[in-house]
């Protein structure tokens, strides 16, 4: 039986690949989604931990003012703070958007941001490559990787657009990010710590970093620092403030995650109805094949399984090309959202043994649960039939059907117009649901047009009337039978 | 002159295939057809009979009933002894795995499949394993020794229906039923299909009963019995094809 199985697969070359197809791109869609949040989120550990590793408290406003942002702070709590005993040292920390003008006048491209340059090494994640740190409102440290793309070099003269506007600087020096030549996914020019909020246009500190002198815990100078601050303000230890950082990381990366997933599933939910198209076709085609099996003694369950057993293969190979695929697709997206302004890194795909289980999971269930009322049917063609030419049993009234299918279609489409152009409707929702809606006619019409499509695939003429899609697949049925059409006695 | 005796009586010696009474309606109240309407008969083990009538006599029917591919409304039917009336689709199925062989008219051979795995198949689908040396037996008779690894595309009309013939033999089944097994063959083809039943029951002692409206074909077998309008007329031992024909036309003639 799994001979007969295997044997035709290889006979149906072409719509085992249209089968396939449409697992592995669904397939590929859902790992190359959890690839990509897999490989950011290590990559976000990674960036979180150089620039927060040498930190041991954090100063910041108790309360969120909004999803990323505190209260900030004046610049007269640097001094508090560094009056603690045990802090060496302490540095405000300050970010803002940022452009850069190269010498000949045309944007720089690349996703680029500002931050204040901390003087103690410990409090920043850069590390100099060459020149020095900037000391003036006119003096800038470039991201080493960011300035090679660029093609700038120490002692270049740029400028720089910011909150506060328009500034003529010039590159003192260049920084890598940790052992990195560059911050992952972004392009950062580093501002003097003195003039940094003045440039930035920035109200207050983001936050207060500081560093503990020697042999001095955490803990403990947390508590002293907290004694000394006003109220709503608050001291975190460094390795709190790397947890809040990495907790707002993920829930940012869930939300892409999330979002990225939802095509996976629509495309899956796509390939069910063509993975139950192509297998309704399938068994039409086999019909005297199954009802053969039955009149030899073959069981039900017998016939169902091998029908079965051909989807689970099906399911198997599409779903491990599939996760080969969304490597392939993780690093698309990648590319995708790099150009949208939301830059990822591109180095080194993660691909855990989770993503893989449940990418060959969802793949081989979907196939799977797509081929069950085919195989069904299979199973129930009655051994009668291996004698007569009887036509597959058509199911349903092929017109309301027909009828269905376009309304279906027309309304998928007219939900996503909704949803890209329409104000006042929650474009995920209508974009969703008139992909799901879509989908369900569009495979509706496919089954209409397998008929005709079957026949020209098969080399056929389909200048006659088309038959419905049942007679086709007879006649395909009955071609691997011998040419002379049995005769009832 | 052809001899005709009327239908004899069910002995009581066990008979390979049995039908007793045997009824089958289609449709129902006054549009009720009845392709059987009360046959008896039986086919000896060891013999090679053939059931003749013309289109409409039942004699297909009755045939997919004796095989478990159908089930009477009325009457009873056995197999060797194993009455099969009323047994339910799963042992149905299991008597045709165990004690029944196919020819049938299409061949129906899977194309995918080589020769030898065709033969192999009803093998397979119960699970046993096939016994070398009688598949090396069958597989000559039939003469298929060289085409095993062939696959059914690859084959003449009459070829096929010879790998068909072994599929049919190689599980030892206490009957092969053939539907019309020549139908779809050239007379010289067909002429090799029937004397391979032919030896198949003289040689191996396989039962056989066959389904055909042609007299030449029948006039192989043993035994003919003749149906028309879903009853016995007649039957006739030892025929000849112009007997046969002489026959048919009389049953056509009423």
């Amino acid at each position: 039986m799994l001979r007969a199985t295997l044997r035709n697969l290889s006979a149906a070359r072409l719509r085992l690949a249209l089968t396939a197809l449409a697992v592995v791109l669904g397939v590929a869609f859902v790992a190359g989604t959890f690839i990509l949040s897999d490989t950011t989120g290590r990559a976000m550990d990674g960036e979180i931990a150089a620039a927060g590793g040498g930190t041991d408290v954090v100063v910041r406003g108790a309360a969120t003012v909004s999803a990323d942002a505190r209260e900030p702070l004046p610049d007269a709590l640097l001094a508090t703070v560094l009056d603690v005993p045990g802090v060496s040292a302490v540095a405000g920390r300050a970010t803002g958007a940022a452009e850069l003008v190269d010498p000949a006048g045309g944007t720089v491209s690349g996703s680029w941001s500002a931050e204040a340059w901390a003087a103690d090494p410990d409090l920043r994640p850069w590390r100099l490559r060459a020149g020095r740190a900037p000391a003036t409102a006119g003096e800038i440290a470039l991201d080493a990787a960011a300035a090679r793309r660029a093609g700038l070099g120490v002692g270049d003269r740029v400028q720089v657009h910011l909150d506060s506007g328009a500034h003529r600087v010039t590159v003192t020096g260049l920084a890598g990010h940790g052992t990195a030549e560059g911050a992952s996914g972004r392009s950062v020019i580093l501002l003097a710590a003195g003039a940094a909020r003045t440039l930035l246009h920035a109200p207050g500190w983001e936050s207060v970093a500081a560093d503990a002198a020697p042999g001095v815990d955490a803990e403990a100078l947390r508590g002293r620092v907290a004694a000394v601050l006003p109220p709503g303000v608050e001291a975190v230890t460094g390795a709190q403030a790397m947890a809040d950082a990495r907790r707002d990381a993920d829930a940012s990366l869930a939300l892409i995650r999330n979002s990225l997933l939802a095509f996976g599933l629509v495309s899956l939910f796509v390939a069910a109805f063509m993975i139950v198209n192509a297998f309704a076709i399938t068994v039409a085609q086999r019909v005297r094949q199954a009802a053969l099996m039955r009149a030899l003694g073959a069981s039900r369950g017998q016939v169902t399984r091998a029908v079965m057993t051909e989807a689970l293969l099906v399911g198997l190979v599409a779903s491990a090309l599939g996760i080969a695929a969304g490597l392939a697709v993780a690093r698309a997206l990648s590319a995708l959202l790099a150009s949208s302004g939301l830059a990822l890194p591109s180095d080194g795909l993660v691909l855990t043994v989770p993503t893989v289980l449940i990418a060959l999971g969802i793949g081989v269930g979907v196939t799977l649960a797509a081929a069950l009322r085919p195989a069904l049917r299979a199973g129930r063609v009655a051994p009668l039939a291996a004698l007569r030419d009887s036509a597959a049993p058509r199911d349903g009234h092929p017109l309301r059907r027909r009828v269905v299918a376009v309304a279906l279609t027309a309304a998928g489409t007219g939900l996503i117009a909704a949803g890209l152009l329409a104000d006042g409707v929650d474009p995920w929702l209508a974009l969703g649901l008139g992909a799901a809606v879509l989908f369900l006619g569009a495979a509706g019409l496919m089954r209409e047009a397998a008929g005709p499509l079957l026949r020209v695939l098969s080399g056929r003429s389909a200048a006659s009337a088309p038959p419905p899609a049942s007679a086709a697949a007879t006649r395909c049925a009955t071609r691997s039978a011998p040419p002379a059409p049995p005769r009832r006695s | 002159m052809p001899v005709v005796t009327p239908a004899p009586p069910p002995v009581s010696t066990i008979a390979a295939a049995r039908a007793l009474g045997a009824r089958k309606m289609y449709g129902r109240g006054e549009n009720a057809v009845h392709a059987l309407a009360g046959v008896d008969v039986d086919f000896a083990a060891g013999e090679f009979t053939a059931i003749m009538g013309p289109s409409g006599s039942g004699k297909s029917t009755l045939m997919h009933c004796l095989a478990g591919l159908d089930t009477l409304t009325g009457g009873r039917a056995w197999l060797g002894d194993v009455e099969i009336t009323g047994l339910d689709e799963r042992r149905l199925t299991r008597v045709r795995r165990d004690r029944i062989g196919f020819v049938f008219q299409a061949y129906n051979l899977i194309p995918t499949l080589t020769v030898r795995e065709n033969i192999l198949l009803p093998l397979r689908i119960a699970g046993r394993r096939a016994d070398g040396a009688w598949f090396d037996e069958v597989v000559r008779a039939v003469g298929m020794q060289d085409r095993l690894h062939h696959r059914p595309a690859e084959l003449s009309g009459g070829q096929q229906q010879r790998a068909a013939a072994a599929r049919a033999l190689v599980g030892r089944p206490e009957v092969v039923f053939a539907d019309e097994p020549t139908g779809a063959l050239d007379s010289r083809s067909g002429a090799e299909v029937l004397a391979l039943l032919r030896r198949a029951v003289r040689e191996m002692g396989q039962t056989v009963v066959m389904v055909t409206h042609d007299p030449v074909a029948a006039a192989h077998a043993d035994r003919v019995v003749f149906l028309a309008d879903g009853r016995v007329t007649g039957e006739m031992a030892d025929p000849t094809a112009a007997r046969v024909l002489d026959h048919m036309k009389a049953l056509g003639g009423r």
